[in-house]
């Protein structure tokens, strides 16, 4: 849910954001997020200033890449989806599941770029 | 005379056409015919319907292991990344230290600069004149039970500008549109407790002074 607020902190508007479309248009299951093991839909979320939220996917696969909703703040429309390439760390390879060692995008911000990091592993990208 | 093959092709064809559609359509067999042709080739209708919002692949243009190089640039060897931020073009990291200390990196497509500075911090934002506010941990004083939050604004250059205290309990720095604002929420991010976050990210689009903005009493 998106809450619009005035400069005056009054309510002025509500919106559902499109995390369903979100997974669809990268092809992925929509599933609700399971409290109970801790499932959730959403690594992190953050705004830059061409009023545009990006959202960070998190029921995606491990060994990347990393998806990142971005909707625009005062529609609540789904603008498009980043796919994003994520680099490797040594500390993160894991044969089964991530044997490539990506990263895990556990921390983003953006504005004229997209940051990401991985917050255990200290490795930044930016796009 | 016998009937040539495009005769019998054609009556076989809307032979089984004729024997899909209502009586009432019967009557228009050469209408139905020629309109079933058009939908020959037609795509199939799926009821799952991938979504058209376009899907943008982005490489990395820049990637920085920050584990070495704080090390080499501070001296210290950092546990963790706590929290980013970036405005325009530059970002800022903020890293968890041993012995309540911090790390601090900033920079741009041109430039990395490194600080250490005595913590510990867990939350960072920036304005538009690239000034740093870094909230306090909370457990780390008795001020959590008593709702204090403090925090201190570093200039562009590093700096210390400012010392702040804040009567509130659990807020946190964010920014938008270069605009430092608090939040009173903390932690990451979940679909629940998105509602607050984007609150908070559209207050500050929606205002946009260059100055540091702090919603809530200081004292």
């Amino acid at each position: 849910m998106v809450n619009v607020f005035d400069e005056q902190n009054r309510l002025t508007g509500t919106r559902v954001l499109p995390l369903d479309e979100a997974y669809k248009a990268i092809g992925l299951p929509i599933r609700p997020p399971d409290v109970q093991s801790g499932r959730g839909r959403v690594l992190w979320a953050t705004g830059s200033s061409a009023g545009l939220i990006y959202i960070c996917l998190s029921d995606t696969p491990g060994s990347g890449p990393g998806y990142v909703a971005v909707v625009n703040a005062m529609t609540g429309i789904l603008s498009g989806v980043i796919r994003a390439e994520l680099p490797t760390a040594t500390g993160r390879a894991n044969p089964r599941f991530n044997p490539a060692g990506v990263i895990v995008p556990t921390l983003g911000a953006a504005d004229a770029h997209l940051v990401i990091a991985d917050r255990d592993m200290q490795v930044v990208a930016v796009y | 005379m016998g009937k040539n093959c495009l005769t019998i092709l054609f009556d076989t064809y809307s032979a089984a056409v004729m024997s899909q559609v209502s009586p009432a359509l019967k009557r228009r067999r050469w209408c139905v015919v020629l309109s079933s042709l058009f939908l020959i080739g037609a795509p199939a209708v799926s009821p799952q319907v991938r979504s058209s919002r376009p899907v943008r692949s982005l490489q990395p243009v820049t990637v920085i292991d920050l584990r070495d190089s704080t090390q080499s640039e501070t001296g210290m060897t950092c546990d963790d990344i706590r929290d980013i931020t970036e405005v325009g073009t530059r970002w800022a990291v903020l890293l968890d230290c041993p012995a309540q200390k911090s790390a601090l990196v900033w920079g741009d497509e041109k430039s990395k600069h490194f600080l250490s500075v005595d913590g510990p911090f867990d939350r960072i934002a920036m304005d538009s004149a690239y000034n740093l506010v870094l909230r306090s941990v909370p457990a780390a004083s008795s001020d959590a039970t008593i709702g204090l939050t403090r925090a201190i604004v570093l200039d562009a250059t590093g700096a210390v500008s400012r010392r702040l205290t804040i009567k509130s309990r659990g807020v946190r720095p964010f920014q938008v549109a270069g605009t430092v604002r608090w939040a009173t929420q903390s932690g990451s991010f979940t679909d629940a407790e998105l509602n607050s976050v984007d609150t908070a990210h559209l207050n500050t689009y929606i205002l946009t002074p260059t100055k540091i903005h702090l919603n809530g009493s200081m004292s």
